[in-house]
């Protein structure tokens, strides 16, 4: 017994939720003590009333309430509808009537909700590192800003681009109080230099919306929009919409990507073309060259270097010339001749209007590199008596760290608004930590004329304050409820702008149950093209021998770092690598053999005035030979707190130190915008290893040398899909008799391999939804990986040129399973609706049916995988089982939906009808390339998919015939 | 029977060499009981308990914190632990094969070995059966592998999984082997209760009151043959179906058909070798040398060459399968086991398994003792490496390439295969202690017959054990007891007394007496109907059993199998059969021979659980005890003795 107590102690871990035996008759025995106390006098008269104010929707036990708001994990603010149970928020979920994300979210949206758990968030103000009220931080602040308000000194507040149209107003008013007052904001991972393009080409400093659903073809210098670039969401949704495949009309959108790394959008290229980041701007030119020519606008190309790659960029000229308006050039260079370029090609081609919108531009990237240079300038002259710093860590994210922070330490005002002790809160005189958004109000207008509310879902966890409120506070010097504030400018600005004519409290109300309204765009008057702008780039910056170009990439997930807290973004796959838990420096196939390195090898990357840099290496097929990448977004401070993720015995390796290493230091500046690509650097071979968390190691489709590649991923052309006639299915007869005859649902999913483009919100979806605890690094690096949903990732091809294959793989739901006949405790059979069900409680852990799942797709608890953080056992949904230690998991095709939607439908007597059950993986996917529903109805979605022409069934001649077919990637 | 020495062709040299008597048998064999350990023993003892202690420390360390401290991983879900399974399993078939297949085929060489063989068998059985046990996620729900009623509604087990066909293939195989084991020592114990002073009773408790009588010999080889006869299918059909865990599975590189002959082939291979490294280690340790004579391990050896020809041949065809076979899955997991990352482990495979035993083509090295004692262990650890092979690489890269991963083993599980052997070795240590490593009653009727006819008699030293010791109870019923001191006169002075009318009450000898039982006019034993009665009953009910539970009770759709999917209801159908057979026949006899617990042996002389023959005639009323004595004379009679009650 006595051994055992540990147990209870690291089950039950923070002493704060520890119910003991004796805690629990203590409580048990008070309630009876009480209650006979109780009985023993006259009971006082109470007068019981009802709610006053109902809860909105009535709160009733066990039933979701869905909130319509505003996702914040980054800026391109998708809508959402939250998921509360019992009043705790569990679940994320894209809002359907959202114009830009239209039901889908990210990955990074869907884990977003784990940070709110997140028991290291700040739980109160912070004043000189020690633990304060709001009254007296407010009072020392308003104190210090008034004695500066009246000395005229400057007062500066750093921000990312504001996108809450009341936020920005606030700042507006709170500024205005000072005489040299400025807001500056940018963009960790900046856009600048295509605002900046806008500037001089089109006179105002603005980021079209690029509309992939209108674009026929696509040309993209590196943006990796479909993964992290401004708006990943929403640009996936609008390119898989012309990915999709029409088999009567068979078409679909020409994307070519040119870029040095293997993004997760080149890795869905109708081709690309790899290449060192230095050539970027000179090709560009010379696609520019091309269409220019024939559009007869003015360009002198006598002197333009040729390029080896000039007849591939004449045919994708001839391409973009033939799709006209419908083409898209863009880039995510932050060379602003680039982008310049890149307007002058758009605008070439009528473009303008089509496929970027400059009437309702993007309010997604506002920063301003100039503006924060100039900003560092003043901090470095000391000319700054006050910087407020909201949301923004520029210490972690900006280059000269230590410059920067012994500036900042001579700023005699400086507060930040972080929601924990980061890089830059660590200097602060005051922290006045702001609520997790799904605790707080505030609103968005990420796309002029779209304007969608945040609304809290949970009273706060701890005691912070909205952002908005802290503003007011400092104002007017008392804080204001964020929601009168909220409502207050949406009253007198926004509502005006939505030009309806009912009255602002029934708008209110129903943008607040909508969460999103389209309203008229704010006025914008863009000028035609100004020629006189563009700078044509004659030749490709050369580099020096033995040395490297680094491309800096934000990557799935981490993005700049702002979620570098989050164990569940740490744990995703990378989309592309598969690795999970670091960051790493990319080598190509070819440069990794030259410099002798391997997967692991750690590596010392230099560059003049910069520290060295030391991490693993990892072999990229596809990788541009002259180039490295590495991503941002790692070696945050204080994630070494992750060493205690995952199970502790003795062999355990866990993570020493940060996750990942902070690379930042390596964004140079020129021309006033910050470059991720670009700089020079040398790579020497430490000999020291470390080892990195994959989740697959082997990545062809062949098993070796000379074999077929395996039809587990299978390709058509168009032209093949043009010729075939849709086919009858065969099937074929059965030894057995059919004991088990499927007469009312037959659950069934439909997965579009042509639309997938590997993203992996549906993995964290799946993860948030079934409650997949988080194993770690080392047991990453044991292969014990949980998710039960993945994308597997297959090259084909050459090592330099690859193509890949993109491939959602779960639970098949085999109707003859292999994993079912082995089980010998009938812990996993198969329901009347073709559902493969996984009992837990009865499961004794052989493993069996796992080794002989041919799609290995099970999950097995190898120990019992708690929360780092116990207070994340909140995010928790109720209504899916824990798993203990020693048994098997795995997709149940969210079993628990179906039976909500089941009891609903019986409760108000109608059938389900064909879209009522949405998994978890299919309500997140941008790409609406997974669809459920009832195979035996031959109406459904699923059904009719089932019966295309591109349908294939993984594995099929094994005859285990899965519930889950693939539609045929469709190349050409 | 036919003479094991004409058979193999071999120097008609005795089987038992050093001239022995039977009395010498007896002291040599009981003597190492009682004789202080030598110290190599204890060094044995030490190191095998040590190695238990580290598995036991490991398996409590593995089940408090999770089987997460196993190098397993989603893909490879099984790796030391099956291999360790499957690796015991087989060393325990060999076992079986020598005391039940050798029986049946009449080699009278497998006496010198089938005692400690058996033991080994179920030493090694226990062994397997803990892998099962602990490689659970969670070890301690494993009773519900137990098809018993419950609250769930009853929710029975799966009998179409291979596991649970496994969990009875093993009980049963645990069960019989245990049963066979005790059959055979019941004589043996008897001859060391008479004999020894210091645990006579436990001895006496434990022999079940064996008294000698020969028709309870003429029940207990009936008994003898019917469980060797069960245990023979047994034995296949054990190691049969633990291929089927494999076999059944969608896994290239399992899914093949000719796993269940390849692995009984494997099975008695690796099962061979471990006796062999047994024999010869005991052999010195336990100054056996006499016992166990270079001509088994000749006989060994040659076995092992045949075994190894078999598992070679498996080999070749397995590749030459997926080749043939066209299965480009199939084909990699082969490609990939010979060049894969664990090609390394199948060239010691192939290495160990095929091309080591060869050297046993040559008498030289049969007959040099270290070399077969380095080869049997190279072969041991050739199988290990079969199974872990068979399992590791063929899970390691299946379908989906995606998916495909590696192992290597933790410390836990290195421990864990260590304390099996620590409790292997620890179990056979103390067996060799506790329990006469040789077959006492058995290598009595196989001992060479002496050149100088009857003159071991001469040979017996005054005061040999057990001498002086009263008769502990009468002999029931009047009659009259002669002593022989050799087979053939007992048998030859039967038939006689028999011609003479004279009325046979029981005959009592040291070991069974071919053609006693015709001599005495005793009828043939009506165990085998019951036998056959009891498996058809075991058969029939567990068939029935698995039918109303899989169809009737609680039809659960598994698979998309059939309610009655009589096919995978053979193997259990087939154990409890063998189960049922084996376990009723052994009861049935012991109740019919009056033998149990405590009961107290009537012998009339205690030298007939050593080397003497007693035949005991019954009273008439023409009773003429000088006409008997004249009668029997020629048939050297020890003593007349007269019983009144």
């Amino acid at each position: 017994m006595k051994d055992a107590e540990p147990v209870i102690e690291e089950v039950n871990g923070d002493p704060d939720f520890i119910t003991t035996r004796r805690s629990f008759l203590k409580a048990a025995g008070f309630t009876f003590a009480a209650a006979v106390a109780a009985g023993c006098s006259r009971p006082p008269a109470i007068n019981s009333l009802p709610y006053v104010q109902q809860p909105e929707g009535g709160l009733v036990a066990g039933r979701p309430v869905l909130y319509g708001s505003t996702c914040n994990a980054c800026e391109a603010r998708c809508g959402l509808l939250v998921t509360t149970r019992d009043g705790r928020p569990v679940k994320i979920e894209g809002n359907p009537d959202h114009p830009l994300s239209s039901g889908s979210t990210c990955a990074v949206g869907q884990a977003s909700i784990l940070g709110l758990y997140d028991g290291e968030r700040l739980q109160y103000p912070i004043r000189q590192g020690e633990r304060s009220t709001w009254s007296d931080v407010d009072k020392e602040i308003t104190a210090a800003l008034e004695r500066i308000r009246q000395q005229g000194g400057a007062v500066r507040l750093l921000t990312p681009t504001i996108t809450s149209p009341t936020t920005a107003a606030l700042i507006a008013a709170f500024l205005g109080s000072f005489k040299n007052a400025r807001h500056v904001s940018y963009d960790a991972i900046s856009a600048s230099a295509i605002l900046d393009a806008h500037a001089l080409t089109h006179g105002a400093r603005i980021l079209p919306r690029y509309r992939f659903d209108r674009a026929d073809v696509i040309v993209s210098f590196d943006a990796d929009f479909l993964g992290t670039w401004i708006s990943p969401v929403e640009f996936t949704r609008g390119y898989s919409s012309r990915r999709r495949v029409d088999e009567r009309s068979p078409s679909k959108s020409y994307h070519v990507q040119i870029e040095s790394r293997m993004s997760l959008t080149g890795s869905n290229a109708d081709q690309r073309l790899r290449v060192a980041p230095g050539e970027m701007g000179h090709l560009v030119t010379h696609l520019a060259a091309h269409l220019v020519d024939k559009a007869a606008i003015l360009l002198k190309p006598a002197e333009l270097a040729p390029s080896p790659l000039q007849p591939k960029l004449n045919a994708i000229a001839e391409r973009l010339q033939a799709a006209g308006k419908r083409g898209l050039v863009i880039s995510s260079s932050q060379d602003v001749r680039v982008q310049v370029l890149c307007n002058l090609i758009n605008d070439a081609i009528g473009a303008y209007g089509t496929t970027l919108d400059l009437d309702r531009p993007s309010y997604q990237r506002q920063g301003s590199d100039s503006e924060l240079i100039e900003l560092r300038e003043e901090l470095k002259r000391g000319a700054v008596q006050a910087l407020i710093i909201a949301g923004a860590n520029p210490i972690y994210d900006l280059p000269d760290a230590a410059a920067l922070t012994s500036d900042l330490r001579r700023v005699p005002l400086l507060v930040s608004t972080a929601e924990r002790i980061d890089e830059t809160a660590s200097l602060a005189h005051f922290v006045c930590p702001d609520h997790h958004y799904l605790e707080s109000w505030s609103d968005a207008e990420p796309v002029s004329g779209v304007v969608s509310l945040t609304q809290p879902t949970i009273l706060p966890l701890h005691d912070t304050r909205s952002l908005l409120e802290s503003l007011s506070a400092w104002t007017t010097g008392t804080p204001r409820p964020a929601l009168d504030l909220v409502r207050d400018h949406w009253e007198h600005v926004i509502y005006p702008r939505a030009k309806v004519s009912e009255p602002f409290e029934k708008f209110w109300a129903q943008t607040l149950e909508r969460g999103v309204a389209e309203i008229a765009p704010r006025e914008s008057k863009p000028r035609t093209f100004e020629l006189k702008a563009v700078r044509p780039i004659l030749r490709s910056e050369e580099l020096a021998p033995n040395t490297f170009a680094l491309e800096l990439y934000p990557k799935i997930g981490m993005l700049d770092g702002r979620h570098g807290h989050n164990a569940w973004l740490h744990e995703l796959p990378d989309p592309v690598t598969k690795v999970t838990w670091d960051n790493y420096a990319c080598f190509s196939p070819a440069a990794a053999r030259r410099l002798g390195v391997a997967d692991g090898d750690i590596v010392r990357i230099t560059a003049d005035g910069v520290p060295p840099l030391e991490l693993p290496a990892f072999v990229q097929p596809g990788q541009h030979d002259a180039s490295i990448a590495i991503a941002l977004g790692y070696g945050r401070a204080g994630t070494d707190r992750f060493a205690k993720v995952g199970p502790p015995w003795f062999e355990a390796r866990p993570p020493i130190g940060l996750v990942g290493v902070n690379a930042s230091a390596f964004v140079a500046t020129a021309d006033n915008t910050r470059r991720y690509t670009g700089r020079a650097v040398t790579v020497v071979k430490t000999g020291r290893t470390h080892p990195l968390a994959s989740t697959q190691i082997h990545h062809s489709l062949e098993g070796m040398e000379g074999q077929e590649p395996r039809p587990i991923v299978q390709e058509m052309t168009l032209a093949q899909l043009a010729a075939a006639a849709v086919q009858p299915r065969e099937t074929e007869g059965d030894l057995w008799p059919t004991d088990h005859p499927s007469t009312g649902h037959r659950w069934g999913m439909s997965i579009d391999l042509n639309t997938c483009t590997g993203c992996s919100a549906c993995v964290i979806a799946c993860q948030s939804e079934n409650n997949i605890p988080v194993v770690g690094q080392d047991e990453v690096r044991r292969q014990r990986e949980m998710h039960w949903i993945r994308i597997d990732r297959y090259y084909s091809g050459s090592d330099d040129e690859p193509e890949v294959d993109h491939q959602p793989m779960m639970c098949q739901h085999c109707e003859h399973a292999p994993c079912e006949t082995v089980c010998p405790v009938l812990a996993t059979v198969h329901s009347d609706e073709g559902l493969n069900e996984q009992i837990y409680n009865r499961c004794v852990g052989t493993r069996y049916c796992a080794n002989n799942c041919p799609y290995k797709v099970r999950r097995f608890n190898w120990f019992d995988y708690p929360h780092e953080d116990r207070l994340q056992n909140l995010v928790f949904n109720p209504n899916v089982t824990v798993r203990s230690r020693g048994v098997m998991e795995k997709c149940t095709f969210c079993v628990q939906r179906i039976e909500e939607t089941r009891i609903e439908a019986r409760r108000l007597g109608k059938p389900i009808a064909d879209g009522d059950i949405k998994t978890a993986c299919q309500q997140v996917c941008p790409a609406d390339a997974i669809v459920f529903g009832d195979l035996n109805d031959p109406k459904s979605r699923v059904s009719a998919l089932g019966q295309s022409n591109r349908a294939y069934r993984v594995l099929e001649d094994l005859n285990t015939r899965p519930a889950v077919r693939y539609l045929k990637v469709v190349r050409g | 029977m036919a003479d094991a020495a004409a058979v193999h062709n071999l120097p008609a040299v005795p089987l038992i060499a050093g001239n022995k008597s039977p009395d010498d048998v007896t002291r040599e064999v009981c003597g190492a009981l009682d004789a202080k350990p030598s110290g190599l023993w204890w060094a044995g003892l030490a190191l095998s308990i040590s190695a238990l202690m580290l598995g036991v420390v490991a398996v409590a360390y593995q089940t408090y914190t999770g089987i997460g401290t196993w190098g397993l991983n989603t893909t490879v879900g099984w790796a030391f632990d099956i291999t360790n399974f499957v690796f015991w399993i087989g060393i325990g078939h060999a076992g079986t094969l020598i005391s039940a297949i050798l029986f049946l085929l009449r080699q009278r060489w497998r006496t010198s070995v089938n005692r400690a063989a058996e033991a080994m068998t179920l030493f090694a059985v226990m062994c397997a059966g803990l892998f099962p046990v602990i490689h659970m996620g969670r070890p301690w729900l494993a009773f519900w592998m137990l098809p018993y009623p419950n609250s769930r509604g009853s929710l029975w087990i799966n009998f179409r999984s291979p596991l649970i066909w496994d969990f009875f293939a093993i009980s049963t195989y645990l069960t019989i082997s245990a049963v066979f084991w005790y059959i055979g020592l019941l004589p043996d114990l008897a001859t060391i209760r008479d004999r020894t002073k210091t645990r006579a009773k436990l001895f006496s408790w434990l022999s079940l009151g064996w008294n000698a009588s020969y028709k309870v010999w003429h029940r207990y080889e009936v008994v003898y043959l019917l469980l060797a006869g069960l245990a023979t299918p047994l034995v296949l059909s054990v190691h049969t179906i633990v291929s089927m865990d494999f076999a059944t599975a969608v896994v290239p590189g399992w899914h093949t058909t000719i796993f269940p002959p390849y692995f009984v082939a494997g099975a008695i291979f690796s099962g061979m070798a471990m006796v062999l490294t047994l024999m010869l280690v005991a052999r010195k340790t336990m100054r056996l040398e006499d016992y166990i004579t270079p001509r088994h391990v000749d006989a060994m050896c040659k076995l092992i060459i045949l075994t190894s020809g078999m598992v070679g041949l498996a080999y070749a065809t397995e590749l030459f399968i997926a080749f043939y076979s066209g299965n480009p899955y199939e084909q990699f997991a082969f490609v990939n086991r010979a060049t894969g990352p664990l090609a390394w482990g199948y060239w010691i495979m192939v290495g160990c398994n095929v091309l080591v035993p060869q050297l046993f083509w040559f008498p030289r090295v049969r007959r040099t003792l270290p070399i077969v004692f380095i080869v049997s262990l190279l072969i041991n650890v050739g199988m290990w490496f079969e199974r872990f092979i068979i399992i590791v690489s063929s899970l390691e890269r299946d379908y989906l390439p995606s998916s495909w991963a590696s192992y290597s083993p933790t410390s836990i599980e290195i421990a864990t295969l260590a304390g099996s052997f620590g409790l292997f070795f620890t179990c056979f240590l103390l067996f060799c202690r506790f329990v006469p490593v040789i077959a006492i009653a058995e290598i009595k009727a196989v001992l060479h017959p002496s050149p100088s006819g009857r003159g071991w008699r001469d040979s017996q030293q005054a005061g040999a054990p057990g001498e002086g010791i009263t008769f502990p109870s009468p002999f029931p019923g009047p009659g009259l007891i002669v002593v022989f001191d050799h087979e053939a006169d007992l048998l030859h002075a039967t038939i006689a007394a028999r011609k003479q009318g004279l009325p046979i009450v029981d005959a009592f000898t040291p070991h069974a007496v071919h053609g006693l039982d015709r001599a005495m006019g005793l009828r043939p034993s009506r165990l085998p109907w019951l036998c056959f009665l009891f498996g058809l009953l075991g058969a029939g009910a567990i068939l029935l059993f698995q039918y109303w539970t899989t169809a009737i009770s609680w039809p659960i759709n598994v698979g998309g199998k059939p309610w009655n999917s009589l096919p995978a209801f053979i193997p259990v159908t087939f154990e409890v059969m063998v189960l049922c057979a084996g376990v009723g026949t052994v009861v049935a006899f012991i109740w019919s021979s009056g033998l149990r617990p405590g009961r107290q042996s009537a012998l009339s002389d205690l030298r007939v659980t050593n080397d003497r023959f007693a035949l005991a005639i019954g009273k008439t009323a023409a009773f003429d005890r000088a006409a008997v004595e004249k009668l029997l004379a020629p048939f050297h009679p020890v003593t007349f003795e007269e019983r009144a009650s």
